[in-house]
C-alpha cells in the first residue's frame, strides 16, 4: 500500500494486486508496536487513501497468473475473483510478504496453554479474560529461528516478546512472567524497553542451542525445564501459558520467481541484486522488492524499503525511455537453433526463445542486456555475437598481440 | 638460454582489469611478459580462444575474473570457472597438459595481488620452458579448437549447472559425479572423432593406421568411425583399389 501511494502520489499509475479480500496482509492482525503505535489507526489511514487515491487501482481476490516483457513493457495477466484481466505496466514492485510459521514444537497445538506472540496478541486485544487469569507466563524465544534447517534470526520476535510482556504487566502486575532467550535483540532504540521490561520484574533466562528448553504434559500441569547458561543449573518451570516466538517464514515464492525470472535465495526470501549496494533491486531492470518479501523486518523498516522500492521505481521510469548499451547480444537467427541455453545461462533474462516465421529462435531484450557474454561464448551453434567484443575482433587481437611469430619447430 | 615466455591474458574488465590498472598505478614491479585482451566478463572468455592462443605461438594463457561471489554480471565467472576447468581437462585428455592455462580471481582492489600473480605465473612458464609447437601438437591444438567449437561439448558443458541444480527432463535429479563422468566422457569423445577427421584431411586412412597413430585400440577406433559415418562427417575413398577401406572427411 505504502508503495503504492509513493508510486501515486509522484503520478505513476498503479495496479495493486492482493491475494485475499482485504488490503493489509500482516497488519491487519497487529495492534500495536513496542513503541506505542496505534497499528490498526495506520492500517484504516492508509486504506482509506488508497482507495481515495484515483490513480490506485486495486484487485482484490486476485492472483498473477503470468508476467511477460521486460522494464518499461511489462504485460501481466490476473485472475481478478476468477476473471482475466490483463494489465500493461513499466515496472514491478513485489512486496507480497511473509507469514508467521505454525510450530511443531513445544506442544503447540497440542495444549491450548501454547500460543505464538501473534496468537498471545490476539486474545490480550480481544480475549483478555482467556490470560487474564494466568500468573506464571514463559515465553521462548528463538523458536524454529536460528537452527540449521532455518538459520536465519526473524528479527522481530524479541521486540514482540518485550512489548506483549510489558502489556500483559500492565494489565497484571503480579503476573511472573519468565522470557527464555537465547540471545536479547531488542536492537536500537527499543534497548530501553528491554531495561524497563527488567525493571517491572520480567525475568530474562538465556539457554544454548544444545540444551532447548523441555515442555512436557505432566497432567494436569506443564512442566518445562531449561539449562540457565549463566546458573549453569536446569531451573523448573511450571508455567500456567507458554508464548512461542516462531519464525517468520516466507509465503511459497516459487511460481512468482519463475514468472519474473528472479532468484530466491536458500531460505525462499527473493534475492536482492546486492546486499548493500542495490538493496531493493533485483538483478532484472525494472523489478524492485520490498517488506517481509525480502527479510523478516519490523513494520517502520517495511515502509521504509517500500520508500526505497518506489524511488527506484520511479528513477527507472521518469527518463520516459531507457538507455541501451552499445555492448549487447545480438543472435543470428539463420545459426540460431532455439536450443534456449542463453536463455538459461543469462542472468539478467536479457534474452529469450521467441516464435518466428523460422521457428523458435533467441532474440536479445536490448533494454536489459548488459554485455557480459555469457550467451556467446556458451552459444553451441555459436549464433551469439556481443557488439565490440565479438568472436572475431578478440581472435584478431590474439593474433596482434603475439608479435613476431616464432619459428615452427 | 633466456627464455622471455609470452603470455595472453583475459581481464575481466569490473575486477581483473582494475586490479592490472591499480598495480600500474601503485608502481607494483612486475614482468613486462603479458599480453592482456580485455573482456567485460571471465564468463565471455570462449574457450575455443585458448587453444588458438596457442597456435598463435602464446607460452601461456591467463584467465583472470572476480571473485567468485562478486562477479558484476553475477554468475559470468562461475561459467567462466567451469569451462575453463574442462578446458584443461580436454588439454590433459589430448596429452598437451593444462600447466599453461591459469584461471585465478583478482579483485579490482588487488594491485598487488595482479602483480604476484603474473610474476608467478611467468615464473612457472619460464621453467616449463617455450610451448613448442610441432607438428603433432598443432594437430592436437586444431583437434582442441575444433571440439571446443562443436555443438555437442558447448551444449553439454552449457547444461551442465542446470543439471546439476535441477531435475532432468523425467524429473531425475542425477548425482553430480556421474553428470561430470558423463561430461568428461562426451569431451574425450568429441576430441578423439576431431582428431580423426583432422587425420583423414591430409590422406585416406585405414582403420588400423588410425589406431595406431591415435595410439588406441582398434576396437575402439571402429567405433569412433562408425560414429562419424553415422554423423556425417566421414565417407569411404572411392578411389583406392584393395580390400582395406579407407577412410576419408565427408
Amino acid at each position: 500500500m505504502r508503495a503504492a501511494l509513493g508510486l501515486a502520489r509522484q503520478g505513476f499509475e498503479c495496479a495493486l494486486v492482493e491475494k485475499e479480500s482485504e488490503l493489509g496482509g500482516n497488519l491487519r492482525e497487529i495492534y500495536t508496536t513496542l513503541e506505542g503505535n496505534d497499528v490498526q489507526n495506520l492500517l484504516q489511514e492508509t486504506m482509506k487513501e488508497v482507495y481515495a487515491n484515483p490513480r490506485i487501482q486495486v484487485f482484490t481476490h486476485a492472483q498473477v497468473k503470468q508476467i511477460n516483457g521486460y522494464v518499461g513493457n511489462f504485460v501481466t495477466h490476473l485472475a481478478v475473483n476468477g476473471a482475466e484481466k490483463e494489465y500493461e505496466h513499466g515496472v514491478v514492485v513485489v512486496a507480497v510478504g511473509g507469514k508467521e510459521r505454525t510450530p511443531n514444537e513445544y506442544l503447540y497445538g497440542q495444549d491450548r496453554r501454547v500460543l505464538t506472540q501473534r496468537d498471545l496478541e490476539e486474545k490480550i486485544v480481544h480475549h483478555w479474560e482467556e490470560i487474564g487469569t494466568c500468573q506464571r507466563i514463559v515465553m521462548i524465544q528463538c523458536v524454529g529461528s536460528r537452527i540449521p534447517e532455518r538459520p536465519y534470526c526473524s528479527r522481530i520476535c524479541c521486540s514482540v516478546a518485550v512489548k506483549n510482556a510489558l502489556k500483559i504487566k500492565e494489565k497484571n502486575p503480579a503476573a511472573e512472567i519468565t522470557i527464555l532467550y537465547r540471545d536479547m535483540r531488542t536492537f536500537g532504540m527499543m534497548e530501553r524497553f528491554y531495561t524497563e521490561a527488567r525493571k517491572r520484574g520480567v525475568f530474562f533466562i538465556p539457554y544454548d542451542l544444545d540444551s532447548e528448553p523441555d515442555l512436557r504434559l505432566e497432567d494436569p500441569l506443564l512442566h518445562l525445564t531449561v539449562r540457565d547458561k549463566i546458573l549453569g543449573e536446569e531451573v523448573t518451570l511450571e508455567p500456567d501459558l507458554v508464548v512461542l516466538a516462531s519464525a517468520i517464514v516466507p509465503y511459497d515464492n516459487e511460481a512468482l520467481a519463475k514468472m519474473l525470472k528472479v532468484p530466491l535465495n536458500s531460505n525462499g526470501f527473493f534475492l536482492e541484486a546486492h546486499a548493500k549496494l542495490r538493496p531493493v533491486d533485483f538483478a532484472t531492470d525494472g523489478i524492485f522488492l520490498a517488506g517481509l518479501a525480502h527479510y523478516p523486518k519490523s513494520i517502520s523498516e517495511c515502509i521504509a524499503q517500500a520508500d526505497a522500492a518506489v524511488a527506484r521505481a520511479t528513477a527507472a521510469m521518469a527518463k520516459g525511455y531507457v538507455t541501451v548499451l552499445p555492448t549487447i547480444s545480438e543472435v543470428d537467427p539463420e545459426r540460431c537453433i532455439g536450443c534456449g541455453l542463453c536463455e538459461i545461462l543469462c542472468p539478467f533474462s536479457a534474452i529469450r526463445v521467441v516464435e518466428t516465421e523460422k521457428g523458435k529462435k533467441s532474440e536479445t531484450i536490448a533494454a536489459s542486456c548488459k554485455g557480459c557474454g555469457i550467451c556467446s561464448s556458451s552459444c553451441p551453434q555459436k549464433a551469439i555475437t556481443i557488439h565490440h567484443f565479438s568472436d572475431e575482433q578478440l581472435m584478431v587481437q590474439i593474433d596482434a598481440l603475439i608479435g613476431e611469430k616464432k619459428e615452427a619447430a | 638460454m633466456n627464455f622471455e615466455p609470452k603470455i595472453l591474458s583475459f581481464l575481466c574488465n569490473w575486477c581483473a582489469y582494475a586490479g592490472a590498472d591499480l598495480a600500474g598505478i601503485s608502481r607494483f614491479q612486475y614482468p613486462p611478459n603479458t599480453r592482456v585482451i580485455r573482456v567485460m566478463c571471465s564468463g565471455r572468455v570462449d574457450p575455443v580462444f585458448i587453444p588458438k592462443a596457442f597456435l598463435a605461438g602464446f607460452d601461456g594463457t591467463m584467465i583472470l575474473g572476480c571473485h567468485p561471489g562478486d562477479c558484476h554480471y553475477l554468475t559470468g565467472n562461475l561459467q567462466a570457472e567451469r569451462k575453463i576447468r574442462l578446458t584443461g581437462k580436454l588439454f590433459e585428455m589430448a596429452g598437451v597438459g593444462s600447466a599453461r592455462i591459469l584461471l585465478d580471481w583478482v579483485s579490482a582492489g588487488e594491485g598487488e595481488r595482479f602483480a604476484q600473480v603474473v610474476r608467478q605465473f611467468v615464473e612457472k612458464i619460464k621453467q616449463l620452458g617455450p610451448f613448442v609447437l610441432d607438428p603433432d601438437t598443432k594437430e592436437k591444438l586444431d583437434a582442441i579448437r575444433a571440439s571446443l567449437d562443436g555443438e555437442k561439448i558447448r551444449w553439454m558443458v552449457g547444461k551442465g549447472p542446470e543439471l546439476l541444480e535441477k531435475e532432468n527432463v523425467y524429473g531425475e535429479r542425477l548425482p553430480g559425479a556421474k553428470i561430470e563422468e558423463v561430461v568428461e566422457g562426451t569431451i574425450r569423445d568429441e576430441f578423439i572423432k576431431n582428431r580423426i577427421i583432422l587425420l583423414v584431411e591430409s590422406k585416406p586412412l585405414a582403420a588400423t593406421e588410425i589406431s595406431n597413430r591415435l595410439n588406441l585400440r582398434l576396437k575402439d577406433t571402429l567405433s569412433y568411425l562408425v560414429s562419424l559415418i553415422g554423423d556425417g562427417k566421414l565417407g569411404f575413398d572411392a578411389s583406392e583399389e584393395g580390400r582395406v577401406p579407407r577412410y576419408i572427411r565427408a
